[in-house]
């Protein structure tokens, strides 16, 4: 399957992802497998002397889930080329059990110096099953253009 | 008031490296579910714009974040993600080894907020890419959010 190219997009264009609920052991096994150990992830009784009623969900499991969630909408698929950058805000904390998605809009998108491609910026919203925003960001990347082959 | 180490716009403290595995891109597509071919297909990796398959912008992101405190920040002080900001420079492929150099550190008592400026460097001593990673110091209230 092909996803969309850069000339495709426009900006105000709106994608809804898939939803995912979070479990304790994908939190757990991302803050170990990426090497941080936030105690408010990892210690019951650090995240509860901090004020929290149990452990929460790592902030970044977070993120690296609203990448997969971005991949698996099949519009970047053959034709998304490389992550430029990102800007990303932690509104709240999300807990097991939460089911999230991601709210994606086109908000700008640039030709580049080569007609393959062309820069795209998404602004990127992840709300939990209330309705409630738990990370905002903008992603900036490399997309392909139309008729340069894949 | 918390045990940051304080660090000069002169200095940098240098993180522990990490060597980026074929294992780290198979482990990060089954985590976050981004199996896109410039990650996971070698074959189809080879016809792209980098010819091998690179890891997930998002990992690499997340590994800088990791060193970044484990070179500026007591492992156990807790804290909550308030910012990030992430520019790639480069791509990171299966074999590179980073090290993160934290060349700032911030703190803002009013705000309970730690920012460290950083940058991640391969083992050619080449910027894979810079960040901000700005956290919220956890005591009492400023864990309830």
């Amino acid at each position: 399957m092909t996803g969309l190219f850069w000339e495709e997009f426009r900006v105000g264009d709106r994608f809804i992802t898939p939803g995912r609920t979070l479990g304790e052991a994908d939190s757990v096994g991302f803050a170990d497998f990426i090497g941080d150990y936030d105690p408010l992830v990892l210690d019951d009784a650090a995240a509860r002397a901090a004020g929290l009623d149990g452990r929460v969900v790592h902030d970044l499991y977070v993120y690296a889930v609203v990448g997969g969630l971005r991949a698996r909408l099949g519009i970047f698929d053959g034709t998304g080329m490389a992550f430029l950058e990102s800007t990303w805000q932690f509104l709240a904390p999300a807990r097991f059990g939460d089911t999230i998605h991601a709210e994606v809009e086109v908000v700008d998108r640039k030709p580049t110096r080569h007609p393959d491609r062309g820069v795209m910026t998404q602004r990127i919203r992840v709300l939990d099953q209330r309705g409630r925003l738990l990370q905002e960001g903008m992603h900036t990347g490399m997309y392909r253009r139309i008729g340069r082959g894949l | 008031m918390t045990d940051v180490r304080a660090v000069d716009i002169a200095g940098t403290l240098r993180s522990p490296g990490r060597t980026i595995t074929e294992s780290d891109l198979v482990r990060f597509a089954t985590i976050s579910g981004d199996w896109m071919p410039i990650h996971v297909d070698r074959e189809a990796a080879a016809a792209s714009t980098f010819g091998q398959r690179v890891a997930h912008g998002p990992f690499v992101a997340s590994v800088a974040a990791a060193l970044a405190q484990r070179a500026a920040l007591p492992w156990q002080q807790a804290r909550q993600y308030d910012a990030f900001e992430w520019r790639a420079r480069r791509p990171v492929l299966i074999g590179d080894t980073l090290h993160v150099e934290v060349s700032r550190s911030t703190e803002e008592p009013a705000a309970g907020t730690v920012a460290l400026d950083f940058r991640v460097l391969n083992q050619r001593g080449e910027e894979v890419g810079t960040g901000r990673l700005v956290q919220r110091i956890c005591g009492g209230e400023a864990a309830s959010r």
